[in-house]
């Protein structure tokens, strides 16, 4: 049977080998896939003598990186300035606490979801987020959005495990208020 | 008595042509969105974060190209009767590599696309999210291709001439 073993594993190698001649982006045969960079903004925006959001986040191919400092910032002038917050994570994570008039797009459901994102005007700032820490899924939901073409995009690193540390905005239930 | 032993026997020979027929259907399913986009698989498997000393996670590329092959031949295996043997245990190995993969995904708390059917690049279908449930599937399909191994062992002679 070991023979077996080696051969389905031989055919296996020549498989893939050969599979690399029909593959659009075949992969090198070392290394890994770096994740997708964030880029800083281009200027502080918390205060309200800094620049505006919209100087801040210039459209962009990549999404900006920003932290708490930055994210209350944007949630500040999110009615004035039409910055939209989007709650990546599972609705019931959602339901149990979120960022006041947080959509939630649950990466699990996206399909399910996603006219919400589609109801967001291309030019606007959206600020994706997810537990942060070890959660990528804010991450993925940004790759997907500047792939079919918002371009402010930010990801709020800290997510809501530093969000519900240092913020007392926090909204409960399944729903984002507008009046939040 | 004879004829009851022939009915059971009929029976468990179709219950593992089942298993098998599932098994290979799994796999190749798994392998088509692998097999033509590797490098969102590479994505996939990047986010498990599992990082080996010396090499990190350098291991990554190989493995996307790698292993939609070795599901598409197993694949293949299952449905042939002579290798059937050998692709099971190879099916074997791999759900349990992938039920352990799973299982340190959600013990750490990682909340991120299983990458079972390729990646999700959103938008599609429903992403596969790890999970207890994903585990659970993963232990059906792994109790499958166990019961299929031990079906093809090789039989002893019932007596000797």
């Amino acid at each position: 049977m070991f023979k077996q073993v080696i051969m389905i594993f031989v055919l296996a190698v020549l498989l893939s080998l050969g599979a690399r001649v029909f593959q659009e982006n075949p992969v090198s045969f070392w290394g890994f896939p770096e994740p997708i960079k964030l880029i800083e903004p281009k200027g502080a925006i918390a205060a309200p003598t800094r620049i505006s959001p919209n100087e801040a986040f210039a459209p962009a191919d990549q999404p900006y990186a920003i932290d708490y400092t930055t994210t209350m910032g944007l949630y500040s002038k999110r009615k004035r300035e039409n910055i939209h917050f989007i709650d990546s994570r599972d609705p019931e994570l959602y339901a149990e606490g979120h960022i006041p008039g947080a959509l939630n797009i649950p990466f699990e459901e996206l399909a399910d979801h996603i006219a919400k994102l589609n109801a967001i005007p291309k030019d606007q700032i959206i600020v994706f987020y997810c537990d942060g820490g070890d959660c990528h899924i804010s991450h993925d939901l940004a790759e997907y959005a500047l792939s079919n073409g918002w371009r402010r995009i930010c990801v709020y690193v800290g997510g809501w495990e530093e969000w519900c540390l240092e913020s007392d905005f926090v909204a409960k239930g399944d729903e984002a208020r507008d009046g939040e | 008595m004879f004829m009851q032993n022939d009915v059971k026997s009929q029976i468990w020979t179709r219950l593992e042509w089942v298993c098998r027929l599932a098994l290979a259907g799994l796999f190749l399913y798994a392998a088509y969105p692998k097999i033509i986009d590797p490098a969102e698989f590479a994505k996939a498997i990047t986010n498990y974060r599992v990082s080996f000393p010396v090499i990190g996670q350098n291991y990554v590329y190989a493995v996307a190209m790698f292993m939609p092959s070795l599901e598409v031949v197993v694949a293949i295996g299952l449905l042939i009767e002579r290798y059937k043997r050998a692709s099971s245990f190879v099916a074997m190995a791999l759900m349990a590599l992938f039920t352990v993969l799973i299982l340190q995904a959600v013990l750490r708390g990682l909340n991120i696309d299983c990458g079972c059917f390729g990646s999700s690049p959103v938008a599609q279908a429903k992403a596969h999210m790890v999970g207890w449930r994903r585990i659970a599937e993963d232990v059906g399909w792994l109790a499958a291709a166990v019961f299929v191994y031990f079906r093809s062992q090789p039989r002893k002679p019932a007596y000797k001439m």
